[in-house]
């Protein structure tokens, strides 16, 4: 180690740089993690803004299992958002990209900046939008429904078919996500071995079949991987839309543990929901992880 | 009847033309080289055969049968890529029969053929591997085994080798040459480096701007230029050019940067007279191998102060600047191996051997001492 | 056989462009909503007269303080998108370039990368215990904080993208010419990373703005930023759809504005980011 005075400058460098950020992460998002623990432990009372805790053990981790129907009916239903929501993004996007493809120029633009404003659009602003056109007595959706001779829907209100109207709005919102990914990934494939297949393959289908799905097959597992994780933090689009309703059936993890934290104020049940959360995700994103590294293990070994 | 006609085949990207219109003829069994600089279009000649870019005019036939808008999987061709394009995903075995595979034929010859492709190709062993994990050279060999096991009626290759190193490059020049005797295939092989068309065609189509320059053998594209722009292409060192004029007298002269003597036959005078007028601006052009050095003084030679010698052990080169222009010659071979070079500096005195000189007309380019077929 | 050359129609091209008009549709709709009166928009009126209304009431009647909500929500995302900008940039050189010890870069790329997958309303929960546990609740302190490192993880990763694109050999030369760390990152880094910085930055700023979970339970009435105020127009019992409608297009002007002039900007960033 220098002890130059250039050398301690560099020294002081390289711990000041990292500094700001690893102390945000480390006091914002790992300490967070352990409080959560203690304050699952603890039942929490308020008193001026300020929490007193006292030790209960396992009594909210009870509470969750036997008492807590709201709470695995909102598990059931993220799964199932999960898969169903990010299964159609994968499908409508690759379609699309497979077709706009090699689209050059001013269209090109045109379409790019369309698709791009679901994403940048504060996603509760959507949630507003979706509301107004879901409406049963005024929405536009309905409107146009009645206007070809069918029945008006109750896309919000419905206990049957609200779930599948939130995963149709994030199917809209994600789905142009999907589309730009895959569609980089496709241009960004060597055009020479297209020109090659050419001359051997005759139809789209085998195309599509024996060279473009296997070529893109690891941008496909990330994009999918990528979408299905965060698929579980939707709560801002839920909130406006049904606000966890009509019953339970558009109740999303992230909602119960919201309601029982800051409707319910009980601090430590919502803590231990999140610590269970938590626990499950990061098993899913191990998994993912885990399935990613195997495929790559196995292709350099063929 | 030919193998593969291009009759009129022109190509333009909207209003801009790159090929007004190609005519050529392959007969079967011959390996022709498709030459040219960068631009030339010689690529784009290629992928119109192969039907990876549309003709639009012109017709293509091959054996008779009118190819000009078939989909490229129509054509029964095959074509090496200068990237080779192998199918990253699928090993070699899968690479080399994929198209077999494609058209249904059956299990069995496929093995055959495929087995005969690893062992013609020296890639026996290899079949299992991927793409990433092979050299630069067995990629190559990849992409030359997926097109024999098609067992194609045209062999196409669009400069399979500029991805190569030096030393593979010459390897891999005759194994492509081989494998074509050996298949007694048809084959059509772009390239910018002239050595490779030398050595490796019959015949050479030598391409400028979408334009046909000259097509015949190697000897006749080398010893016999049609035109300034084929004369310069092939060789290296490059022919040597001076501009100034022809004077026609007792014999014939150059007056360019010096008044230098062309020493000629009986028959090239008269012909160059019959085609010539006296004073008629030409380019005068001599290859290095064919200057001789005189000495000093005598009338007619060239002086050429000497800037830099290159001695390549069984070669040596002298070069200057004349015109403007870098001129080279070859040194005669004893000096090149007694290692007895000039210093730079020193003046040499050329003159030629006889009739080895052309003339070029300053404007149009053509050969103006070339006796017609 | 032979056959004319496929076309290069695809039936899908109608898809996409069917698409476009559906993501346009409903926010035209929005539009036009927010230029009706609240009883046009219940009775489901196409063509009523339009009325600046909404507007009115929204932006300059006393009732209304989206105004201010507004301001709320541009001061924590400017401010935060600038530090978070500041902190990621110094700490991405340092990663990629000066060789920082193994524990360094698995918290700041491993775990970072980990945070944020996981849902952020589990951390809302143990942000608000601690912060009002500090005398923090409702403060822009508190919002912007947890904005910064709410944007941490993504601007991380994306900066170390753009500046592993920086040829090392430029910092080598640097070196050799005499300069320390510093003058290296403030010298050569900096100023080539302004295209990264900005495509980053957009990112950032979108995601600070449109946040919603966060900003809902770590405001106070003072602090709340448009958002929340949206919500709230959302009621149970009385949804005011004309405010909503209007509230809504203005809370999606600078996310326009982003698109119309940096459009490559936030697309290098949506495809630098995910590819990682």
């Amino acid at each position: 180690m220098q002890t130059t005075s250039t050398g301690r400058r560099n020294a002081v460098w390289r711990i000041g740089s990292l500094l700001p950020a690893a102390l945000l992460l480390v006091v914002l998002s790992i300490y967070p993690v352990f409080n959560l623990i203690g304050l699952s432990l603890s039942e929490v009372h308020w008193a001026d803004g300020q929490s007193a805790s006292t030790f209960v053990g396992l009594d909210n981790y009870r509470t969750v299992f036997a008492d807590q129907p709201v709470y695995w009916a909102g598990v059931r239903n993220t799964i199932v958002f999960a898969v169903l929501a990010v299964t159609f993004q994968m499908l409508l996007g690759f379609c699309m990209a497979l077709s706009v493809q090699n689209l050059k120029g001013v269209p090109r633009a045109i379409l790019t900046a369309i698709f791009l404003l679901p994403i940048v659009i504060p996603p509760i602003v959507i949630g507003a939008m979706w509301r107004l056109l879901l409406g049963r007595d005024f929405g536009m959706v309905n409107a146009l429904l009645q206007a070809v001779g069918l029945p008006a829907v109750d896309f919000l209100g419905n206990p049957n078919i609200a779930l599948f109207s939130v995963i149709g709005v994030d199917v809209w919102h994600w789905t142009p996500f999907v589309f730009l990914l895959l569609l980089t990934g496709l241009e960004s494939l060597d055009q020479e071995v297209f020109d090659a297949a050419r001359f051997d393959v005759t139809s789209g289908w085998q195309r599509l079949r024996y060279i473009t799905l296997p070529l893109m097959l690891p941008t496909i597992i990330i994009t999918l991987g990528l979408r299905l994780i965060l698929s579980f933090k939707v709560f801002d689009e839920i909130y406006l839309l049904t606000g966890g309703g009509p019953g339970t059936s558009t109740e999303v993890i992230n909602f119960s543990i919201y309601r029982t934290f800051f409707a319910q104020d009980n601090t430590g049940l919502g803590a231990a929901m999140s610590v269970l959360t938590l626990g499950a995700v990061a098993v899913l994103i191990v998994v993912v992880n885990g399935l990613v590294r195997l495929r790559r293990r196995r292709e350099a070994k063929a | 009847m030919s193998y593969l006609e291009l009759e009129n085949v022109s190509k333009a990207y909207g209003a801009s033309v790159v090929i007004p219109g190609v005519d050529l003829t392959i007969e079967p069994g011959e390996f022709v080289c498709l030459v040219g600089p960068s631009g030339s279009g010689k690529s784009t000649l290629l992928r119109m055969i192969a039907g990876l870019e549309p003709i639009s005019g012109g017709t293509i036939r091959v054996a008779g049968d009118d190819i000009s808008n078939a989909d490229p999987s129509d054509r029964d061709m095959a074509m090496v890529f200068q990237s080779y394009a192998l199918y990253p995903h699928m090993s070699v075995a899968d690479n080399i029969t994929f198209a077999l595979r494609m058209r249904g034929i059956e299990p069995a010859v496929i093995a055959e053929r495929l087995a005969q492709a690893l062992k013609m190709l020296k890639l026996e062993g290899l079949e299992n591997r991927k793409p990433k994990d092979l050299s630069g050279g067995q990629r190559q060999r990849v992409a030359m085994g997926r097109c024999i096991v098609r067992q194609p009626k045209l062999f196409l290759f669009d400069e399979p080798l500029s991805n190569l190193d030096a030393k593979l490059r010459s390897q891999t020049r005759h194994q492509i040459r081989h494998l074509h005797d050996e298949l007694k295939a048809t084959s059509i092989f772009v390239t910018h480096d002239q050595v490779e068309a030398m050595t490796m065609a019959d015949r050479i189509a030598l391409l400028n701007f979408g334009e046909i320059q000259q097509i015949g053998s190697p000897e006749e594209l080398y010893l016999r230029p049609r035109n300034r722009f084929t004369a310069g292409f092939l060789g290296s060192p490059e022919m040597n050019f001076f501009s100034g004029r022809l004077e026609l007298g007792a014999g014939l002269r150059f007056q360019g940067p010096a008044l230098m003597d062309l020493p000629a036959s009986e028959g090239r005078r008269a012909l160059v007279a019959a085609r010539c007028q006296p004073g008629q601006a030409v380019d005068l052009g001599v290859r290095p191998e064919h200057l001789l050095l005189a000495d000093a003084e005598t009338p007619g030679t060239l002086p050429l102060k000497v800037q830099t010698v290159e001695w390549l052990g069984a070669e040596a080169y002298a070069f200057g600047t004349v015109q403007g222009q870098e001129i080279g010659l070859r040194l005669p071979s004893d000096r090149a191996q007694t290692v007895t070079l000039p210093h730079p500096g020193e003046v040499l005195h050329l003159t030629m051997q006889p009739d080895s000189w052309h003339l070029f007309d300053a404007e149009a380019g053509v050969n103006l001492s070339l006796a017609d077929h | 056989m032979r056959h004319a050359m496929k076309k290069r129609f695809h039936p899908g091209n109608l898809v996409a462009w069917g698409y476009a008009l559906l993501i346009l549709g409903p926010m035209v709709w929005i539009l036009s909503n927010s230029f009706k009166r609240q009883i046009d928009i219940l009775m489901g009126t196409s063509f009523a007269p339009m009325t600046l209304v909404n507007y009115k009431q929204l932006l300059f009647s006393r009732q209304s303080d989206f105004l201010e909500n507004l301001a709320n929500s541009g001061i924590v995302a400017v401010i935060s998108t600038v530090i978070v900008l500041a902190i990621a940039t110094l700490a991405a050189f340092t990663i990629v370039r000066l060789q920082p010890p193994k524990w360094a870069v698995w918290l700041l790329l491993g775990w970072a990368l980990v945070f944020h997958m996981l849902p952020t309303l589990t951390f809302v929960g143990s942000w608000y215990v601690m912060y009002s546990n500090a005398g923090l609740h409702g403060t822009y302190t508190a919002l912007i904080l947890t904005q910064v490192v709410h944007n941490l993880p993504t601007t991380l990763f994306l900066m170390v993208g753009f500046i592993m694109a920086i040829p090392n050999e430029l910092v080598q030369a640097a070196r050799l010419d005499g300069c320390s760390y510093g003058q290296v990152f403030a010298r050569i880094v900096l100023p080539l990373s302004f295209g990264g910085m900005a495509a980053a930055g957009a990112l950032a700023f979108i995601s600070a703005w449109s946040d919603f979970a966060i900003a809902l339970n770590l405001s106070s009435r003072h602090t709340m930023t448009a958002p929340v105020a949206i919500a709230t127009f959302a009621q149970e019992h009385e949804v005011r759809y004309g405010a909503m409608a209007a509230a809504s297009v203005v809370s999606m002007i600078p996310a326009l504005v982003l698109i119309l002039f940096g459009q490559r900007y936030v697309i290098r960033g949506l495809m630098a980011g995910a590819v990682k």
